[in-house]
């Protein structure tokens, strides 16, 4: 039992619960108080026993469920933290995220060997007779301003990542697929056509639109947001059952406004007349749901496994190129391959095979693609 | 323990000849299994502290950090990491009464 009234402070001092003079005051006690200062003792021994207990290494159960405790408060932390950065904190980050940037685009610029197209990828132009056009490449990318006419590109990345981006006197459109046709009038882009692959317009005043194969975009067609048509001309796949011919309505990207439906009617005149005739009885139909691509995906599997593979060819092909931003797309990909494997027609199946592995070089299935693929090889004599 | 014990004072015996320094004298197999029987009701002890204490506690004696970084670790009041801190050591104490001094 401790006779000092003061042995209490010995543990404040440690904690830091006293001042600069308390605590000097304190330490001079302790010099003189016996009590206290083997009070001090005790403490110092309880910490030393504390520091030599042996470390036992977690569990795997605990380890995680620590660092999915840590990962939850780290995240907390972070959202609060960016809620109360405060503005010339931002601005300092922006100026050094955009010296990062100079320094990055400096590097590129002078970095030898980063002028020209990146080996093994090639940009093909096809322009009409008016077409007015420039083309330079820039630390490995190709811009081609288009300021009038009609001009068709045809890229092959290979296995090199080229970017290709067309600007317009309004706007810019990107290529993240092979085959397109860009036309310029009147200072504007008058359309985009897509043959093979993907490509992005971004078009001044409008939102961003991604066209895939097979399709038309006239900016400034019927309304503000434009029109996309399926080109029958372009249309990938050829249209064997009523599903295909579906396919080839006139539809809009985005969901209809009222205002919008009555004047996709009345807006015949926006589409060329190849395509104005088909769509002259359908309805416009907004993006596909969820459930909507999960059916499609369902019926074309339905077919596959009732190997009525001529049917299932056409709706994987269909489906593939339709939602080619779908995950699915690869296993349709995949299930074409299957599907031509029980053929006997050995060239389309390489074909398809060959196909899915551009796609998807590093796919789920792409060891199976692989090994049909070589099995499907003609024999060497 | 014994045995990993007397590992322990050859091993640093052995290293002493090239470096020249002489080892500490070996803990004795008395010290030793006492440093032992410590350590496990020490365990045992900590092993029954509410998490909260726990935590204050090998924070602030293991890992030595401040009273104030503790609070701003565990975003708790200063005077509550005070608090835990004081009854962790007095319960740690309690139990231990016989070991240390």
């Amino acid at each position: 039992m401790n006779a000092c009234k003061r042995t209490w402070e010995v543990e404040a001092s440690r904690d830091g619960r006293l001042t600069g003079n308390e605590r000097m005051s304190t330490e001079r006690h302790i010099e003189l108080c016996a009590d206290c200062a083997h009070e001090r003792e005790r403490l110092e021994a309880l910490a030393t026993a504390l520091r030599d207990l042996p470390v036992r290494g977690a569990d795997e159960l605990s380890l995680r469920r620590q660092r999915h405790e840590l990962l939850a408060r780290a995240n907390a932390a972070a959202a609060h933290a960016e809620r109360s950065t405060s503005w010339s904190l931002r601005r300092k980050s922006a100026v050094v995220a955009a010296l990062i940037s100079a320094c990055a685009l400096g590097l590129l610029l002078l970095w030898p060997g980063s002028q020209g197209s990146p080996a093994g990828a090639r940009l093909v132009l096809k322009p009409d007779a008016f077409a007015d056009y420039t083309r330079q490449t820039l630390a490995g990318s190709e811009i081609v301003d288009l300021k009038h006419g009609r001009l068709t590109l045809e890229v092959e990345r290979g296995d090199a990542r080229l970017r290709v981006l067309v600007r317009t006197p309004d706007g810019e459109i990107e290529d993240i697929g092979t085959v397109f046709t860009v036309t310029v009038q009147a200072a504007r882009t008058e359309a985009i056509s897509v043959a093979k692959g993907r490509v992005l317009a971004r078009i001044a005043g409008k939102p961003e639109r991604r066209i895939t194969a097979g399709e038309t975009h006239r900016p400034y067609a019927v309304s503000n947001e434009g029109l996309t048509v399926l080109d029958p001309a372009l249309a990938p796949a050829p249209p064997g059952e009523a599903r295909a011919a579906r396919a080839l309505r006139v539809h809009r990207r985005t969901s209809e406004s009222p205002n919008r439906a009555q004047s996709s009617a009345e807006g015949a005149p926006a589409v060329e007349p190849r395509t104005a005739a088909p769509a002259a009885g359908d309805e416009a139909r907004p993006a596909p749901t969820e459930s909507e691509v999960a059916a499609e995906f369902a019926r074309a599997v339905a077919r596959v496994e009732a190997h009525d593979d001529a049917r299932a060819l056409v709706l994987l092909t269909l489906f593939m190129d339709r939602f080619a931003d779908d995950p699915r797309a690869e296993d349709a990909a995949f299930l074409r391959v299957v599907v031509l494997a029980r053929g006997s027609e050995r060239a389309a199946l390489r074909a398809a095979a060959r196909a899915y592995l551009a796609k998807y070089p590093h796919g789920f299935r792409a060891p199976e693609v692989e090994r049909l693929l070589k099995e499907s090889a003609p024999p060497t004599p | 323990v014994l045995q990993r014990g007397r590992s322990a004072a050859r091993l640093a015996r052995f290293l002493g000849r090239f470096t020249g320094h002489s080892p500490e004298p070996a803990p004795s197999p008395h010290e030793l299994v006492t440093q032992n029987e410590i350590q496990d009701e020490l365990s045992s002890a900590l092993g029954s502290l509410a998490t909260e204490k726990r935590v204050v506690l090998i924070l602030a004696e293991v890992e030595g950090l401040s009273c104030a970084e503790i609070a701003q670790a565990l975003g708790i009041p200063l005077g509550t990491v005070w608090t835990r801190l004081h009854h962790a050591r007095r319960a740690l104490r309690k139990q231990l009464e016989r070991r240390l001094p």
